[in-house]
């Protein structure tokens, strides 16, 4: 018996070491690309900015950012600064700090339609300190989307003081002690709101950065055009890059019609282990995709757009085809005339089962697991808010008798001039009339009130005030398309006009919905405007 | 103001206009400079009336103290060749944008 205690111990011991020896969890960012990517840094970046004993660049390792943030950042060193940088350099250099120095999914998700080139937007609860410090040359989202420290938020203030010499002296700074409030109050509240070290960052460098590659299905919606569904294909090819390929199909959201097919192939990014960057040429025009993946890798959202156009696009909905991913993604159009047979398109991933609208007769005219037509003719009786069933899974249908009001999306939209010769294209506006019913409480502007989608309308635009009209705004500054597309005038001096001004306008955009024995209307405001020459991708 | 005098018909406008009017600056289309002496976008007003008109007229005049550096490029940062274009009014076509694209 003697010898069993040592082989115990052996046992035991080989046991212990199997347990130690298991392989660590696999890191986001591999040592070979942590070595390259401060090579990168200490190649590009290290003749202004020291390394220090500690390996850490002076500013550099302090601020955490998005890659078009990191980007910009590159981009402000060369033409402030006379970087040069190959432009492989520069891709590799934001995904190296966007992987290291980037920000978690929880902290993008407040300022996404930003980053997102979205048209229109309107930033809303900002904090009124920090909104008139910051927002009033460039979005409070590019401020928002930073992460440092209240000493480096200070270094950005020093940044702003040395290089735009007139910051001081602008109308809402001068009256007050500008540079006093921007380095105490405004460093401080920052510091706080938005400071370097998250555990919102250290969880997510924690958690497993997913691969992407795989079949995808999309849903989007194009203002004034319809809704698409459609197939991605993604296949990896290797530090975080991705080949593409699409295939897209358009339905009008009006009638229900099959529209345009769009295809073509892509490349793709993947920043910080989520943040999914795209190109793609379908049918024969660029476009770009900044898109954000869900924490566990199997759903994606963001907008697919017009490299040229970034106000021309759709947002998207992606979910990968596996079985967890199943059911309605999107229904085309989304409310039912009672009385009236209407085309309608189910998308989604494995759809399966019965198909049905209670209330509603329902003729199934093509059916697959990610799309399904279907002819459906509602009873007068089954008014309201109604749903469409297709075997375990519901989506919201809203069943009416008659359009009760109009609404134009956006409330307030912005135009530039553009072309004419010049550099800078024209940047269209695209509205959209919503029909609405007051629902039960038969009220306008209450929570029941149903939305009934997209109406088909009459568009017309004219001058906003009393001033646009002695200016003859809406004579100039552009027209409207039957689709509610704004196109803007051409750019440069309008001999014909009054002081030999702008093709600019202050318009409202008038829609008119003929609605049996009465005309319903609505109003948007329009500002079309003069063009910018520096447009970054976070404005 | 009763001790200032408008002397031209913007000043005229201005001294017309509704005093108690909020400054539209903060609800405005996200990226629009309204913070000078007019925005770039859109003015205090929330409309394109006050604008410089046609801007072309005070673009290089403004631009030099860098008076709209989100929008607009400025000869101490992003276009220090700008006095090449000699005419700005007449030469606006040849400014280029200042973002350099990857």
């Amino acid at each position: 018996m003697k010898f069993i205690a040592p082989i115990l111990s052996i046992l035991l011991l080989t046991a212990g070491l199997s347990a130690c020896s298991e392989a660590p969890k696999k890191s986001n960012v591999s040592e070979a690309e942590k070595v390259a990517g401060r090579t990168l840094v200490s190649d590009n970046c290290s003749g202004c900015h020291m390394e220090a004993e500690d390996g850490t660049f002076s500013r550099i390792s302090f601020i955490r950012k998005t890659p078009e943030g990191w980007d910009m950042n590159i981009a402000r060193m060369m033409i402030f600064h006379g970087l040069e940088i190959e432009p492989q350099d520069r891709r590799a250099l934001v995904k190296y700090l966007a992987d290291t120095q980037g920000l978690a999914p929880s902290e993008t998700a407040a300022h996404r339609d930003i980053l997102e080139r979205k048209h229109n937007v309107i930033e809303q609860g900002v904090d009124p300190d920090l909104a008139a410090m910051c927002a009033r040359c460039h979005t409070y989202a590019r401020v928002a989307l930073q992460r440092r420290d209240k000493a480096e938020w200070q270094n950005l203030v020093h940044m702003h003081l040395g290089q735009w010499a007139s910051i001081e002296y602008q109308m809402l700074a001068r009256e007050r002690d500008w540079r006093a409030d921007a380095l105490g109050p405004v460093a401080e509240k920052l510091g706080k709101l938005y400071p370097l070290k998250t555990t919102q960052w250290t969880d997510w460098q924690k958690a497993e950065w997913k691969d992407m590659s795989g079949s995808w299905y999309m849903v989007g919606h194009v203002p004034g055009i319809g809704d698409m569904g459609g197939s991605m294909t993604v296949k990896a090819a290797g530090e975080g890059k991705y080949q593409t390929a699409f295939n897209m199909i358009f339905t009008d959201d009006i009638t229900g019609a099959e529209g345009i097919n769009l295809t073509g192939m892509g490349k793709s990014i993947v920043h910080t282990g989520y943040e999914w960057r795209g190109t793609a040429t379908l049918n024969d025009v660029k476009y770009r995709q900044i898109w954000a993946a869900s924490p566990d890798g199997n759903r994606m959202t963001g907008r697919f757009f017009k490299k040229d156009h970034p106000e021309d696009g759709m947002t998207i909905t992606a979910w990968r085809n596996i079985p967890e991913n199943n059911g309605i993604m999107s229904i085309v159009p989304a409310a039912l005339k009672a009385g009236k047979a209407t085309e309608i398109v189910i998308s989604g991933l494995n759809l399966s089962g019965d198909i049905s609208i209670p209330g509603a007769e329902v003729t199934v005219k093509q059916a697959s697991d990610s799309r399904i037509v279907i002819s459906a003719l509602a009873l007068a009786g089954a008014t309201g808010p109604a749903k469409i069933t297709v075997g375990n899974d519901s989506a919201p249908l809203a069943i009416y008798l008659q359009v009760d009001y109009l609404k134009v999306t956006p409330e307030y939209g912005i135009s530039r001039v553009g072309g004419g010769g010049g550099p800078i294209p024209k940047v269209a506006a695209q509205f959209e009339a919503v029909g609405y019913t007051f629902g039960p409480d038969g009220k306008q502007g209450t929570d029941d009130d149903v939305n009934l989608g997209r109406l088909p309308v009459i568009w017309q635009v004219d001058n906003y005030s009393p001033a646009a009209a002695a200016m003859q705004d809406a004579k100039y500054a552009g027209h409207i398309t039957e689709n509610g597309t704004f196109i803007p005038a051409v750019a440069g001096p309008n001999p014909e006009r009054k002081y030999g001004t702008n093709n600019a306008g202050d318009l409202k955009v008038i829609a008119s919905y003929h609605n049996g024995t009465r005309t319903l209307t609505a109003e948007a405001h329009l500002i079309a405007t003069v063009q910018r020459w520096n447009n970054p991708p976070i404005m | 103001m009763k001790h200032l005098k408008p002397l031209n018909k913007k000043a005229h406008r201005l001294t017309q206009s509704d005093e108690k009017q909020e400054v539209f600056a903060m609800q405005t289309v996200a990226g629009c400079t309204t913070s000078t002496d007019p925005g770039w976008e859109v003015d205090p007003f929330g409309s394109v009336a006050s604008l410089c008109q046609p801007m072309e007229a005070d673009l290089y005049g403004c631009s030099d103290p860098c008076w709209w550096p989100a929008a607009v490029p400025d000869t101490v940062n992003t276009y220090p060749d700008w006095s090449k274009l000699e005419n700005t009014r007449k030469n606006w076509r040849k400014l280029q944008a200042v973002f350099p694209e990857d």
